[in-house]
């Protein structure tokens, strides 16, 4: 995708011209036109994919196809509060943020030109965010972009060979091996993936097949919130600081429901860290040949998380 | 494709060719294989770990199969049997499966899968509804005095009690001229009454304007029940339709106007009989009166529940709930700005039965 015109979007602004506070002072508006709010949705200004885009700059090819940059970007602000406090952004605010996701995936996943509703988060500096209200984002896509479409084509295999969803099989197997776990309750389970690209990836899956936030019943999205936010707690705990990190909602795509069987909800942690002062970066292995080099086994950076929970206790 | 079977006007794939995204074409490919292995269940909601029996069977339109292995999995659980040989264009009885329901409560696929020695041939999947084991809620209910004596004893098996101050409940068929006055004033009081499945000739008791229609069709074909995203009675998954035909609670008429207008203010299920003379209408739902609040249900409850069904004591104890519980409700403000971007603001309120 290429949108140039992000170029000119509000950077690392300071506190008091945060276009994501709500709107205390009508001379200087911000994007939420209101003194106050509980969680806010409004199109990005800056937005990749659009529901009416202008045509293609320029004309495609066999070799190089071009296509209108269709769909939606937009920003789900968590809280009105600039700075909240971890019980601000607890569990309660944690469900109303899944009931949103929820709204969100059906509303923009029955458009006929959407096909993937991927929902994600930017947290930190390190990993680029350009404002540090506490917020998120969901980038509504006209096909399924490549990391979801790697995981329904391997977990598609996966079933055409076993009869089984692979994640559901993984479920079973984190929960057996129990080495790899970080927390887990009565839905959901988190743990380190086996094949984790990155030192303190965390992987949060429902423990039942269920194929995005919209399969949900109240009591899982409670469930949810609670296990997100002790993932979250876990990670702030290893270093002593707020961990950067990209937080992504994995689940069925919205093009068709022939996805389902292939499709388990499962929402991926990246951290980009690997100590406290030195990132993982990507470098030759994993930019020119696409294979990631962990410098930490799972199992013992899965022990390291947990230990920050008790420490957190 | 709506007329797949020799019924006229059975609309079989209404909901398909409505939706935006219709997948028709694998849907039909999914029910109508050569060769399909089917269990005989007596219900698709089960408890959480209980033990799940069912005879196995195989349908089978095509020529004789050999070295045959049926497979069934259940969540974790898991169960295979070897086959051998299977008759041509027949339906075969095979084998007894036996598995454990998931320990996991929500909506889970029970799969039937038939396998030869070159690899799968067809599968089946059951979409189940796996629900806690209802525990004795303990609440105190105040059912209307009436005929009302399933309603009582379903009451009673759920764990409720009677108490004089407890939740104003009317019983199934128990809405009568003294029953509807007690509940105005119930709701008048800013109370909640749950008032259970009602005939139709009793839609003139009710507190506010109500109709009540049949939605028996006339060839036996299918009735369209599905949840809207209301999350009350976790019981039901979302957004999604019901299988009805094969359920153990039935309801046999629907709330098609209330209040003035085709719908509650919180519909949870709907009812939609095709035609002829389709009616459309809430068979579970919620609405404002005054300062009061009706949930009504016209799912016939109170005779499963006493006798023990899994599903109909899970949906009472979801109406119990949401009757008495405060929940988070959620509101959506959706405007647009000047420069023709939407914002849509989410906000919640604690309240009971919404």
């Amino acid at each position: 995708m290429f949108a140039s015109h992000r170029q000119d979007r509000t950077f690392l602004p300071p506190e008091q011209l945060c276009p994501l506070c709500p709107t205390v002072d009508a001379g200087h508006p911000t994007e939420i036109p209101r003194p106050a709010f509980d969680v806010a949705v409004f199109d990005n200004r800056f937005a990749a994919l659009t529901a009416h885009p202008p045509p293609p700059e320029m004309t495609g090819s066999t070799l190089y196809p071009v296509a209108p940059a269709l769909g939606a970007n937009e920003v789900v602000v968590y809280s009105d509060h600039h700075q909240p406090t971890a019980a601000e952004l607890g569990p309660a605010c944690m469900e109303k943020v899944i009931a949103v996701w929820a709204d969100r995936y059906g509303e923009l996943g029955r458009r006929d030109e959407i096909a993937y509703v991927f929902i994600f988060e930017n947290r930190g500096e390190a990993i680029g965010v350009t404002l540090h209200h506490p917020h998120g984002q969901i980038y509504a896509y006209p096909e399924i972009p490549p990391l979801p479409a790697t995981e329904l084509a391997a977990a598609t295999a996966h079933l055409e060979a076993t009869g089984r969803c692979v994640l559901c099989d993984v479920v079973a197997r984190e929960r057996s091996d129990g080495v790899r776990l970080v927390a887990q309750n009565a839905s959901f389970v988190a743990f380190v993936p086996f094949a984790a690209r990155f030192p303190y990836e965390v992987h949060v899956a429902s423990r039942r097949h269920a194929t995005s936030v919209g399969d949900l019943t109240d009591p899982e999205r409670r469930l949810l919130a609670e296990l997100l936010v002790t993932v979250r707690r876990g990670l702030d705990g290893l270093f002593g600081f707020p961990l950067p990190f990209v937080m992504s909602v994995h689940q069925a795509p919205t093009d068709h429901a022939g996805w389902l069987p292939v499709s388990h909800l499962h929402i991926e942690f990246t951290p980009v860290h690997r100590t406290a002062t030195k990132l993982k970066y990507l470098a030759g292995s994993e930019l020119g040949g696409g294979a990631f080099i962990n410098d930490s086994a799972p199992e013992t950076t899965a022990g390291a998380i947990r230990v920050a929970l008790l420490a957190c206790e | 494709m709506t007329e797949r079977t020799d019924v006229p006007h059975e609309l079989n794939d209404l909901l398909e060719l409505h939706r935006p995204k219709p997948s028709s074409a694998a849907k039909m490919s999914r029910v109508d294989p050569e060769v399909l292995p089917t269990l005989v269940l007596d219900s698709l909601v089960m408890i959480a770990g209980q033990r799940v029996e069912a005879p196995v069977h195989v349908a089978n339109d095509g020529p004789a199969l050999v070295d045959i292995t049926i497979e069934t999995r259940f969540g974790e659980s898991t169960w295979a049997a070897r086959v051998g040989a299977l008759p041509g264009h027949a339906v075969s009885p095979v084998s007894t499966m036996a598995l454990d329901a998931p320990v996991v409560v929500g909506s889970h696929d029970l799969v039937v899968r038939l396998s030869s020695a070159s690899g799968p041939v067809s599968e089946n999947r059951y979409r189940v509804h796996v629900v806690q084991e209802p525990v004795a809620c303990g609440l105190g209910v105040r059912l209307a005095p009436g005929p009302s004596s399933d309603s009582e004893a379903a009451l009673a098996a759920g764990g409720a009690v009677p108490d004089a101050e407890g939740l104003f409940v009317v019983g199934e068929d128990g809405l009568d001229g003294g029953a509807g006055a007690e509940l105005r004033a119930t709701l008048g009081r800013g109370g909640v009454g749950l008032v259970l499945a009602q005939p139709a000739s009793a839609a003139d008791n009710y507190p506010v304007p109500v109709a009540i229609e049949a939605i028996g069709t006339t060839w036996g074909s299918a009735v369209f029940r599905f949840t809207t995203d209301h999350g009350a009675v976790p019981s039901f998954p979302r957004q999604a339709v019901l299988v009805a035909e094969d359920s153990t609670i039935q309801a046999t008429t629907a709330v098609s106007h209330i209040g003035g207008h085709p719908f509650p203010d919180t519909p949870v299920i709907i009812a939609y009989k095709p035609v002829p003379d389709a009616v459309t209408g809430t068979v579970v739902g919620a609405t404002t009166v005054g300062p009061g609040r009706l949930i009504f249900c016209q799912y016939r409850l109170a005779g499963p529940a006493r006798t023990g069904d899994v599903a109909a004591r899970a949906v009472l104890a979801d109406l119990l709930r949401w009757a008495t519980d405060r929940r988070s409700v959620m509101a959506i403000e959706r405007t647009a700005e000047p420069d023709g971007r939407e914002l849509c603001l989410y906000s919640w309120a604690d309240k009971v039965a919404r």
